[in-house]
């Protein structure tokens, strides 16, 4: 797994290990010399892991010079800055989309910091992130454009949105961004997911400011964390597996809604970032949730679709095509494939038609 | 320091969100657009104590209570302090 870990990233990963749960914390017995203590912050900044790091230093248990102590006080404040203000922009879409009758369930970072971490300071957020049921996704695209928000990526066929996108991203005039999800992953998986059963869970509601907002309950937060783990990009994202671990099942009951969440195929990604956040962080999963892992063979199409998010040749383009596969029906399937293949041309500007024809090409070439 | 009718005000902490980082809270207001400010650690302390209205004088008697200093100095800069949260937004009369 050593190949997977970026340089400076074993550091890294002890410092997410401060007040984690299942994991032997290891700091270094002295300050780190000024060439490890860049390399670290450079990572820490790229992952926004500044929270444990900052807390550990705070109790005095990773020993830091003067210098060291200023530097991280002061990227702390700043990646905490932010979350206050992407918290405040949280309430003021609760506002809005409980006034236009548009369930959400907050994802990812404002979530864990508030129901998962012993203090929401240790968990750093850079945007939002909203799951919405399929079939409210264009009122809430509406809805956010309507704020202001402007789209990074057009819909490439009408009704795409709602029936296959895993969602789309919205940047503001204040430079805060909201990503709103359909489901809760890129590719075939997230096609796959049985999004029906998440719904079907109650929300976990937590206080903020003056208001509630809605999360998935922790079985979800712990699928999720997984899914962004090991899926998300090509190797395991550090501060994801901290939230995996925060999350996990804590019984039989938990995992059992765990698995339900993942549906056949979606095991196999769980059990790949239980073992990566075992293998990085050190972390001691719980035991039910130790031996389900070890059991997980993984069927034959989510070895093939888990081949594809990993490596050299992942790209966005070729998760598309493989997403194929993932939706059922052959009409769906077609719609689908005319959608990634021959977008709208009003829905591509001319860079981005050209960067998504050269992510394809790259597994073509070789 | 001389009395005004406004020190009979009782002052409320205002809907916040808050973090802790090291040095003391960081704060900013629900409503409205302000920033982010930071309240050093002592100011966090009156900060928590406005989670009940309280007037200035109450503030003062219980800051005095937990800290050494001549009360003269701590007053003012008790009131300086309100007067910045006030202007944040982060108090306001009850």
């Amino acid at each position: 797994m050593s190949s997977t870990v970026p340089r400076g990233g074993r550091l890294l990963h002890r410092t997410l290990t401060f007040d984690l749960p299942g994991a032997a914390f290891d700091p270094p017995g002295a300050p780190l010399d000024p060439r490890r203590w860049t390399e670290l912050m450079a990572q820490v900044r790229a992952v926004r892991a500044e929270g444990p790091l900052s807390a550990a230093v705070r109790a005095g248990a990773w020993p830091v010079t003067g210098r060291q102590h200023d530097e991280l006080a002061h990227q702390h404040r700043a990646t905490m800055a932010l979350a206050l203000l992407l918290e405040r922009e949280l309430l003021e879409l609760d506002r809005a989309l409980t006034t236009a009758g548009i369930e959400y369930r907050v994802l990812k970072g404002p979530a864990i910091a508030h129901l998962d971490e012993r203090d929401p300071s240790l968990r750093a957020f850079g945007d939002l992130d909203l799951l919405v049921p399929s079939a409210q996704v264009p009122d809430t695209v509406r809805l956010l454009e309507g704020r202001g928000g402007h789209r990074r990526f057009p819909e490439p066929r009408p009704g795409f949105d709602r029936r296959f996108s895993k969602g789309a991203s919205f940047w503001f005039h204040d430079q805060l961004e909201v990503d709103l999800h359909r489901t809760l992953c890129p590719g075939p998986f997230g096609l796959a997911l049985p999004l029906d059963r998440w719904w079907s869970l109650p929300a976990v509601r937590y206080e903020l400011g003056d208001r509630e907002v809605a999360a998935l309950p922790r079985p979800a937060r712990f699928v999720h964390a997984c899914l962004h783990a090991i899926l998300g990009q090509a190797r395991p994202r550090p501060t994801a597996l901290r939230d995996l671990a925060l999350t996990a099942p804590r019984d039989a009951t938990e995992l059992a809604t765990a698995v339900a969440l993942v549906g056949p195929e979606g095991a196999l990604p769980v059990r790949d970032a239980v073992e990566a956040a075992a293998s990085l962080l050190g972390w001691s999963p719980p035991v039910e949730l130790a031996r389900w892992s070890r059991e997980v063979r993984g069927t034959s199409r989510a070895v093939r679709w888990r081949a594809t998010y990993s490596g050299a040749h992942r790209s966005s383009a070729r998760l598309a095509l493989v997403g194929i596969e993932a939706v059922p029906g052959v009409r769906d399937k077609l719609a689908y494939a005319g959608a990634i293949t021959l977008p709208r041309r009003s829905a591509t500007r001319p860079l981005d038609r050209w960067r998504r024809g050269a992510a394809g090409l790259v597994p073509i070439r070789r | 320091m001389a009395a005004s009718s406004a020190d009979a005000v009782r002052l409320i902490r205002q809907p916040t969100l808050a973090r802790s980082v090291d040095g003391g809270l960081l704060l900013v207001a629900v409503h409205g657009r302000a920033e982010p400010v930071l309240v050093a650690d002592p100011g966090a302390q009156v900060w928590g104590l406005l989670d009940t209205p309280r007037t200035i004088a109450d503030v003062v008697d219980a800051v005095v209570a937990r800290f050494d200093g001549d009360p003269d100095v701590i007053e003012h800069d008790v009131r300086n302090l309100l007067d910045a949260l006030r202007a944040e937004g982060l108090v306001a009369p009850a």
